[in-house]
C-alpha cells in the first residue's frame, strides 16, 4: 500500500482534498448571506408582521376577486406564523430552515437568498435596506441584514427569539423567549434599553410568543399568560399593565386607542387604552384559539382553530358575520376594503365579502396555510406547505 | 412480543428467506417453525361509513356502533383540531370491532393482542383500530386516545419537515401516551388506582427515571399525571408546545426545559413534590389491606375469588390466578376464620390447550354452586364459552358455546343451581345480561340496549338480579351504578346513585345487603380509591309497603321514584379493592392490590365494622332514573355514504440494502411489501443481484414475488421466483469435508397453505415447482423438482426473558422431493422435533430437547447441525450427513435478578437478569453406506459417531429483545469415549 505524504499531494490527494476544502470554506462563511438588493425603496409596502407597527394586517389597497396565480415558488422549507414582506418589487420569505427568500414579484424567480444558519419563526422587519431578522434557535437572537452591502451590520443577544421583532423610528424593539424585550439601535445594534418581564417568586418564566405592538399608549408586549405591558418606547419603562384573560400566543393588533389581543381559550379582548371602552368577546369553547386579528376602520376580523371567521364591531365587540369552513384557521386574516382573505389549515385561501361575511374567491393551493396573508401589487401572497409561496395576482 | 405467530411465520419464510442466497425454494428439507396460531375466525363483511374526516371501517352487524363511534370520532376531532391548531389533510381509517374477541383477530398488526389493550394507532396506513367490547364510555375513551395519536403524529412531522429537520426523532413515549390519556378526559378510576397504589407503596418513579417503566401501565398513568402537572403549573399551551418545539433538540428534556421556561431537574422536582401534595392527603382515610384483612394467596397476581363449602364441611376459596405465566384456576382450602390452610393448588390449567385458550383475568368474575359445580368462562377459539367444573369431584362437567354471543363475562348461579346469568357481547358490540339454563340449553336475554351492563348476581331468593351498569342518569358521563332487575317482570330498579363507579355486586346470605365496589368522586371530581362499599336494602320493602299504603298506589311503581338505600363503606383502602364475594361466616372475601400485587383477601369481622360505619343515605330524585342516549352519525353531522369495502393495495414498507459476503460477492436490492386496509391481503416483492459485473448483471438477477392471503382461517401464500448464483451444494454426501459451490438458476412458484386448528396447533402444506439448472466445476445439472412437504406443529410453550421456560413445543414434517424432468433427484424427507420444557420452580427450567431429520433416497440432501444453536462446541454446520439425530437437555436458573444493581454500568444496556446453565448435548449424523474419515483434532466436518458436549453458560438479557450466551464446556467424540476438547462459545439468540 502507498502512502503519501501530506507536504507532497499527488492527484488523488488532491482530488479528495480539494472539495473537502471547499466544503470547510462553505461552512466557515455560511451563515453570512448571499441576499444582496440595491433598489429597494426607502418605505416598504409589507414591512414588517401584521404590515406595520401596528400589526392591523390591513391594506388599503382594494383588491379584486379575479385573482389567477402568476407563480408559484419553492422556498425549500415551510414559513412561521406571519406574512412575507412585500418591498420594492420583492417579497420576502423566511424560513423555518433559516432562509430569508427574496423573490422577484414580477416573475416569481428568486432574487438572492440570505441564509440566517438557523429557524426563522418570527417574521422579519425591514427598515429601508435594512432587515431586522430574529433567530428561532442559534449563534445569535436579533441581527440587522444590509440588503444594499449584503452583510450583516450588527448581531445581539444569544437567546432565541420566536415573535417579530418591531421597528419603531430608528429603533427594533425585541421580545425574547425568556422574557425580555430590549430595544436596539437600528444603526448599530447599541441596546437602548431592556425590560425584564417581572414574574411573581416560585413562578416558572414567561415566554413572549407574539410581536410587541406600537400603541398609542406604548410599545405593548403581551406574554404566555396573557399579561399585556405597555412600555415607554424611549425608556422601556412600564407604563401600564392589563389582564387578557387567557394565554396570549398569536400577536395583538393596535387601532385607534384600542389594542385587540387574541387568547388561546376562546377569548378576544379589546384593551382600553383610551377613554373608550374595552369588550371581550368569548366562545363557550375555551380550547378555541384565535388567531392574530386584523383591524381596520370600524371592524375588527379574526379567525380561530374551530374553522370560523368573525368580524366584529372595533368599538362595541358585536359580532356582525361568521364565515366557517372546514378545518382550523390559525393565520392572521387579510382585512382589505371589501374582502377579508383567510388562509386554511385544509390546503385553501379563501376571499370573504367584508360586508356579509360570503366567500366569494377560493383556491386549492394542495398544502396547509398557517402563515398570514400579504398583499401585493393588486393581489397577494400566500406561503402555503409543505414549502411554497404563490403569488396570486390580479386578472389582466 | 416474542412468540411468532403463524402469520408472521409464514411471511418470514416464504417471502423474505427465499432472499438469502444459501435458501433453495424447491427441496423438502425444513422443518417446522414453531409459534402460536393467530386465527381468522370471522369472515367479517366489511364496510366503509364516510364522514367528512374519517372512514370507519366495520361490518354490519356493528353498524350501529359503526355510527356511535363515528360521531364521536367527529365530534372530538373537532375538539382535537382546536387543542392541536391543526387539521389533517387525509382522512383517517377508523377500523370498528364488535368486541375484544374480534379486535385479537385483526391482521393490521401481526403480533397477538393481550386483554387489556384497548385499541392502537398504527402508523405504515395511519389506521386506528379499536374494539367496542361493550363499553361505550370506554369505546369513545380510546377513540379519542389514538386521535390524539393521530393528531400528534401527524403534527410532529409537520413540525420536523418544516423546519427541515430529520425523523430521526419523536416524542418520549411516557409523553405521546401521557397526552393522550390527559386529553381523553378526566382520569378514570384506573387511573387514580395506579397513582395511589404507586405512590402509597414507594414505586412512584420521578420523571428523570421514567424510561425505567418504559411501556408498562404504570407509565401510561404517570405521564397523563405529567401532562396533568404541565397544564396546571405551566398552562395547558404548553402541551402542544412541547410537541411543536420537538424541532429544537433530540432531548426532549432539553425541549421541556426550553418550553417550560425551568430545568429538566426543576421541573421534575416541582412535580414530584406536586403529586404528592395531591395524593398524600387521602392516606389519613385509607386502610392498609394488609392490616386489616387476611392473604388467601398473595403469590403472583391472584383475582375474582369465589367461596364454597364443601360436603364435609371444608371451605374453599376459589380464585383464578396467575402465578407461574399462565393463568389457571386456583382452589384453597381454609379454616372457619378464613386463614390459608396450605397453598393454593390448581383446579384448572389454562391456557395450554383450546379448551382454556385464555382467562379475562380483569373482567371476568367465578361463582360456585350450592352444590359445588364451578361456573367460569375462558375464551376457546373464535367466541367465550361457560365452563363448568364439579369441585366436589374434581372433574370438568361441561363446556357450553352460545353461538349468538361472542363474549361472555361473570356467569353466577341462581339459587337452585338452575340457571346462569352473566353479560354477554353479541356481533352489534353491546353488552347485555343473559341467563342460560344448562339443563335444557335455553338461553334468554334480559336486556337489550347500548348499556354497559356487568357482573350479575342473583338474590338468595332467585327473584332478583343485582348487577352494575352505566344505565342510570349519572351513566351519561361514564358513572356505573347498581341497579336490580326483577327476573320475572324484567323492572329494573336504581340502587345507587352519583357520578361513582360501583361495581361487582355480591348479596349478603340474609338477601338483603349487597357488597361492593365503589370508587367515588370527591368534591374536586376526582376519583377516590375502590373501596368495599355494603347497600342496606333492608328499608326498602318497608318503607315501599307503606308509603304505598298511604297513597293507595303499587309500591312497584315508577311514580314512588326509587327506594332509600342506605350505604356504609366497609373498609377504605390505599387503592383498588375488587370482587367482594359475602360468606356465610360474616367475613367478605375479596381481590386486593397494593404495592403492585393483586392478592385475594379475607375480612372477618364484618357486621363489627359496619356497627360503626356512617350510613350514607341515598334518596334520588325520580328523575334520576332518566335515560340518556348516545348521538349517531346522521343525527348532526349530515347523512353518511356507505359502501362495501374492497382490497386495495398500498406500499407499506420499501428497504433496499447492500451486503458483502466471501462466498456471493456483494449483493444489493431492495424489498417491498403492499397489502390492503385490513392487512388479510399482502405481496412481497423482492429483487437483488448478485453479480460481480455488469455482464454478470442479469444472470445474478434474483427476483421474488409472493402473495399472502390471511383474511380466511387457512393462511394461504403463493409465489414466484427466480434465483441465480452460488450455493453450497447440499447434496454431495460425499464431500462433506467441504461442501462444494455450485453456481445455480433456479426459477418455478410455489404455494403453501396453514391451517390453524387451535391457537397451539396447525397443519402445513407445501409444494413447490423449480427449473433448476446448475453447474459445478464445468458440468451441468438440470432438473424440474418437485417438492411436496406436509406437517404438523404444536406450541404451547411458555416464554421468559431468555426463551421458553414452560410448555411444549414439537412438530413433524414429511416430504418429497423429486425431479419430475431427468430423475436426478428422488428422495423422502422425515422431520421429528420435540421441545419439553419442565417447571421445576417458579424460575428453574429443565429443557429438553430431541430431534430426528432424516433424507432417503436419489441424490438426498444432507441435514446440517452444529453450533451453539444445538450441538455446542462444534463448529457452525460442521456435523452433516442425510439422517442425523440430536438431543439437548439444560437446565436453565437464575443468577441474578438485576445484574444492573451490583454493577451499575450495565443499566443502560437494559439488562434483564442473569441467568445460568448446565447442558449436555449429543448427536449422531450419518449418510447409509458412507462415513467420513476424519483427521484425529482437525476435521472440520463430522459423521459417522456420536458426538456431544457437557458444560454450563450465562445468559444475559439486552433491552429486552438480545440474549448474550457464553458456554463453555468439554466437547466429546466417538461415543463420548473421546473428550475432546474444552470449548467457550459465545453466541447471541434466545435459547432452544
Amino acid at each position: 500500500m502507498l502512502f503519501r505524504t501530506p507536504l507532497a499531494p499527488g492527484p488523488v490527494t488532491l482530488a479528495v482534498l480539494g472539495p473537502m476544502l471547499l466544503g470547510v470554506l462553505a461552512l466557515a462563511f455560511s451563515g453570512c448571506g448571499a441576499l444582496r438588493l440595491g433598489d429597494l425603496p426607502p418605505r416598504a409596502a409589507w414591512a414588517q408582521e401584521g404590515g406595520g407597527p401596528g400589526r392591523t394586517s390591513a391594506d388599503a389597497a382594494r383588491l379584486d376577486t379575479g385573482l389567477v396565480q402568476a407563480w408559484r415558488f419553492n422556498a425549500e422549507a415551510a414559513f412561521g406564523p406571519g406574512a412575507p414582506l412585500v418591498a420594492g418589487g420583492y417579497v420576502f420569505a423566511a424560513t423555518r430552515q433559516g432562509e430569508v427568500q427574496a423573490i422577484r414579484l414580477a416573475t416569481g424567480k428568486r432574487a438572492g437568498v440570505l441564509d440566517a444558519g438557523q429557524a426563522l419563526e418570527a417574521t422579519p422587519a425591514l427598515a429601508g435596506d435594512t432587515l431586522v431578522v430574529a433567530l428561532a434557535a442559534g449563534r445569535f437572537g436579533v441581527g440587522a441584514y444590509s440588503l444594499r452591502r449584503g452583510a450583516f451590520v450588527w448581531k445581539r443577544g444569544r437567546r432565541a427569539v420566536t415573535a417579530g421583532p418591531l421597528v419603531l423610528g430608528r429603533l427594533a424593539v425585541v421580545a425574547d423567549t425568556r422574557g425580555t424585550v430590549t430595544a436596539y439601535a437600528l444603526a448599530d445594534g447599541t441596546p437602548r434599553w431592556t425590560h425584564a418581564l417581572d414574574v411573581p417568586t416560585g413562578t416558572p418564566r414567561r415566554t413572549v410568543l407574539a410581536a410587541p405592538v406600537a400603541t398609542s399608549a406604548g410599545i405593548a408586549v403581551a406574554d404566555d399568560r396573557g399579561t399585556i405591558r405597555l412600555l415607554d418606547p424611549a425608556t422601556g419603562a412600564l407604563v401600564r399593565t392589563l389582564d387578557a384573560g387567557g394565554p396570549v400566543l398569536n400577536t395583538p393588533a393596535a387601532l385607534g386607542d384600542g389594542l385587540f389581543v387574541p387568547t388561546a381559550r376562546g377569548r378576544l379582548v379589546r384593551l382600553a387604552l383610551g377613554a373608550a371602552a374595552g369588550w371581550a368577546f368569548t366562545l363557550p369553547d375555551t380550547t378555541v384559539r384565535f388567531s392574530a386579528p386584523s383591524a381596520e376602520g370600524a371592524d375588527v376580523v379574526v379567525a380561530s382553530t374551530d374553522g370560523s371567521v368573525r368580524l366584529l364591531d372595533a368599538a362595541t365587540g358585536a359580532l356582525r358575520w361568521t364565515f366557517t369552513t372546514d378545518g382550523a384557521l390559525s393565520a392572521a386574516p387579510l382585512l382589505t376594503p371589501t374582502l377579508v382573505f383567510v388562509g386554511t389549515l385544509r390546503r385553501g385561501v379563501v376571499a370573504l365579502d367584508r360586508a356579509t361575511g360570503r366567500a366569494v374567491w377560493e383556491r386549492d393551493v394542495g398544502g396547509r396555510v398557517k402563515s398570514a396573508i400579504a398583499p401585493a401589487a393588486g393581489g397577494i401572497v400566500v406561503l402555503a406547505e409543505p414549502r411554497f409561496v404563490y403569488y396570486f395576482k390580479p386578472r389582466a | 412480543m416474542r412468540r411468532a405467530c403463524l402469520r408472521l411465520a409464514l411471511v418470514l419464510t416464504l417471502a423474505l428467506a427465499p432472499a438469502g442466497a444459501l435458501a433453495p425454494a424447491a427441496h423438502a428439507q425444513y422443518g417446522a417453525t414453531f409459534g402460536r396460531n393467530k386465527i381468522q375466525y370471522e369472515g367479517f363483511d366489511w364496510h366503509i361509513l364516510q364522514t367528512p374526516h374519517f372512514d370507519v371501517y366495520y361490518y354490519p352487524e356493528a353498524r350501529a356502533l359503526a355510527e356511535i363511534g363515528a360521531h364521536m370520532a367527529e365530534e372530538q376531532y373537532a375538539e382535537l383540531e382546536n387543542r392541536f391548531s391543526h387539521s389533517l389533510n387525509g382522512r383517517t381509517p377508523l377500523i370498528f370491532y364488535a368486541s375484544n374477541l374480534h379486535f385479537k383477530q385483526t391482521n393490521i398488526t401481526p403480533g397477538f393482542i393481550p386483554d387489556g389493550v384497548g385499541g392502537f394507532f398504527e402508523f405504515l396506513k395511519g389506521r386506528v383500530v379499536l374494539p367496542a367490547n361493550g363499553d361505550l364510555h370506554r369505546f369513545k375513551r380510546v377513540i379519542r386516545h389514538e386521535l390524539v395519536h393521530v393528531f400528534t403524529y401527524s403534527k410532529v412531522l409537520r413540525g420536523l419537515a418544516d423546519h427541515r429537520v430529520p425523523t430521526d426523532r419523536f416524542l418520549p413515549l411516557w409523553f405521546t401516551e401521557g397526552l393522550a390519556e390527559y386529553w381523553s378526559g378526566t382520569p378514570d378510576y384506573q387511573h387514580e388506582m395506579m397513582l395511589r397504589d404507586a405512590l402509597f407503596s414507594g414505586y412512584f418513579v420521578p420523571l428523570e427515571n421514567i424510561d425505567r417503566i418504559q411501556g408498562t401501565y404504570q407509565m401510561y398513568k404517570q405521564g397523563e399525571a405529567a401532562c396533568r402537572f404541565i397544564s396546571e403549573r405551566y398552562g395547558e399551551e404548553k402541551l402542544l408546545a412541547l410537541v411543536d418545539n420537538l424541532w429544537r433538540d433530540r432531548d426532549f428534556r432539553a425541549v421541556m426545559a426550553f418550553t417550560l421556561g425551568e430545568d429538566f431537574r426543576t421541573v421534575s422536582e416541582r412535580y414530584g413534590a406536586w403529586i404528592k401534595a395531591q395524593y398524600y392527603p387521602a392516606l389519613r382515610e385509607a386502610e392498609l389491606a394488609t392490616l386489616i384483612s387476611g392473604g388467601l394467596s398473595t403469590e403472583g397476581y391472584s383475582a375474582k375469588p369465589t367461596v364454597y363449602r364443601r360436603r364435609d364441611g371444608q371451605r374453599t376459596v376459589v380464585f383464578v390466578g396467575n402465578k407461574t405465566g399462565y393463568s389457571n384456576v386456583y382452589a384453597v382450602d381454609v379454616d372457619s376464620a378464613y386463614r390459608p390452610e396450605g397453598r393454593p393448588r390448581v383446579v384448572v390449567a389454562g391456557e395450554r390447550s383450546n379448551r382454556f385458550e385464555a382467562f379475562h383475568l380483569f373482567e371476568s368474575r367465578m361463582d360456585v354452586s350450592q352444590d359445588g359445580r364451578l361456573a367460569f368462562a375462558t375464551k376457546s377459539g373464535e367466541a367465550d364459552v361457560l365452563h363448568v367444573y364439579d369441585l366436589e369431584r374434581r372433574r370438568m362437567e361441561a363446556t357450553y358455546r352460545l353461538d349468538s354471543l361472542v363474549a361472555v363475562y361473570s356467569p353466577a348461579w341462581s339459587p337452585d343451581g338452575e340457571r346462569l346469568a352473566f353479560s354477554a357481547i353479541d356481533r352489534s358490540g353491546f353488552a347485555d345480561l343473559y341467563t342460560f339454563a344448562p339443563a335444557t340449553g335455553t338461553l334468554d336475554r334480559l336486556t337489550r340496549d347500548t348499556y354497559d351492563d356487568r357482573d350479575p348476581a342473583w338474590n338468595p331468593d332467585g327473584a332478583t338480579l343485582a348487577f352494575a351498569s352505566d344505565r342510570g342518569a349519572d351513566g351519561a358521563e361514564g358513572a356505573l351504578n347498581l341497579f336490580t332487575l326483577d327476573a320475572a317482570s324484567g323492572r329494573v330498579r336504581q340502587l345507587t346513585f352519583g357520578p361513582n363507579q360501583d361495581l361487582a355486586p355480591s348479596w349478603a346470605p340474609d338477601g338483603r345487603r349487597l357488597v361492593f365496589i365503589s370508587a367515588r368522586r370527591d368534591s374536586t371530581g376526582r376519583f377516590g380509591a375502590q373501596d368495599l362499599w355494603v347497600a342496606d336494602l333492608a328499608a326498602e320493602p318497608i318503607a315501599l309497603a307503606s308509603r304505598a299504603a298511604v297513597a293507595g298506589l303499587d309500591a312497584t311503581s315508577e311514580a314512588f321514584g326509587p327506594p332509600p338505600v342506605r350505604l356504609r363503606p366497609l373498609a377504605r383502602v390505599t387503592a383498588a379493592a375488587s370482587d367482594p364475594v359475602w360468606t356465610d361466616d360474616d367475613a367478605v372475601v375479596f381481590g386486593n392490590l397494593e404495592h403492585y400485587r393483586f392478592t385475594v383477601r379475607a375480612l372477618t369481622g364484618v357486621s363489627g365494622r359496619l356497627a360503626t360505619a356512617e350510613p350514607l343515605v341515598m334518596r334520588p330524585a325520580p328523575a334520576d332514573t332518566a335515560r340518556w342516549t348516545l348521538g349517531r352519525l346522521g343525527d348532526d353531522q349530515g347523512e353518511a355514504k356507505t359502501r362495501p369495502y374492497r382490497r386495495r393495495y398500498t406500499l407499506d414498507v420499501a428497504q433496499g440494502g447492500v451486503s458483502q459476503s466471501p462466498l456471493i460477492g456483494t449483493t444489493g436490492g431492495a424489498q417491498l411489501m403492499f397489502s390492503d386496509m385490513m392487512g388479510d391481503d399482502l405481496w412481497f416483492v423482492s429483487l437483488y443481484n448478485t453479480g460481480q459485473g455488469s455482464s454478470d448483471f442479469l444472470r445474478s438477477l434474483n427476483v421474488n414475488v409472493t402473495r399472502v392471503d390471511q383474511g380466511r382461517r387457512a393462511t394461504v401464500a403463493y409465489g414466484g421466483f427466480r434465483y441465480g448464483g452460488l450455493r453450497y451444494d447440499l447434496t454431495d454426501s460425499e464431500a462433506n469435508e467441504t461442501l462444494p459451490i455450485v453456481y445455480e438458476t433456479l426459477y418455478g412458484g410455489f404455494g403453501a397453505v396453514a391451517y390453524p386448528v387451535s391457537m397451539f396447533r396447525r397443519v402445513e402444506a407445501s409444494t413447490s415447482l423449480a427449473r433448476s439448472m446448475r453447474s459445478l466445476n464445468g458440468e451441468r445439472r438440470d432438473g424440474v423438482l418437485l417438492a411436496n412437504t406436509v406437517g404438523l406443529t404444536h406450541d404451547n410453550a411458555l416464554y421468559g426473558y431468555n426463551g421458553p421456560i414452560d410448555g411444549l413445543r414439537a412438530g413433524l414434517t414429511v416430504g418429497y422431493t423429486t425431479d419430475v424432468w431427468q430423475s436426478n433427484e428422488s428422495y423422502f424427507t422425515l422431520n421429528a422435533d420435540a421441545r419439553r420444557y419442565w417447571r421445576l420452580g417458579r424460575d428453574v427450567t429443565f429443557a429438553q430437547w430431541a430431534q430426528f431429520r432424516g433424507n432417503e433416497g436419489r441424490r438426498a440432501r444432507l441435514n446440517l447441525i452444529g453450533g451453539a444453536w444445538d450441538l455446542r462446541g462444534f463448529g457452525l454446520l460442521s456435523v452433516r450427513a442425510q439422517k442425523l439425530w440430536h438431543t439437548s437437555h439444560e437446565l436453565r436458573f437464575p443468577l441474578l435478578y438485576a445484574p444492573s444493581a451490583y454493577v451499575p454500568l450495565l443499566a443502560p444496556l437494559g439488562i434483564a437478569n442473569l441467568r445460568g446453565a448446565l447442558f449436555f448435548d449429543a448427536a449422531h449424523a450419518w449418510s447409509d453406506g458412507y462415513r467420513t474419515k476424519f483427521a484425529e483434532g482437525n476435521a472440520r466436518a463430522y459423521n459417522g459417531e456420536t458426538l456431544g458436549a457437557l458444560g454450563g453458560g450465562l445468559r444475559m438479557n439486552l433491552f429486552g429483545a438480545i440474549v448474550l450466551r457464553y458456554d463453555v464446556g468439554y466437547r466429546y467424540r466417538d461415543g463420548f469415549r473421546h473428550r475432546d476438547k474444552f470449548f467457550r462459545q459465545f453466541f447471541f439468540g434466545y435459547d432452544f
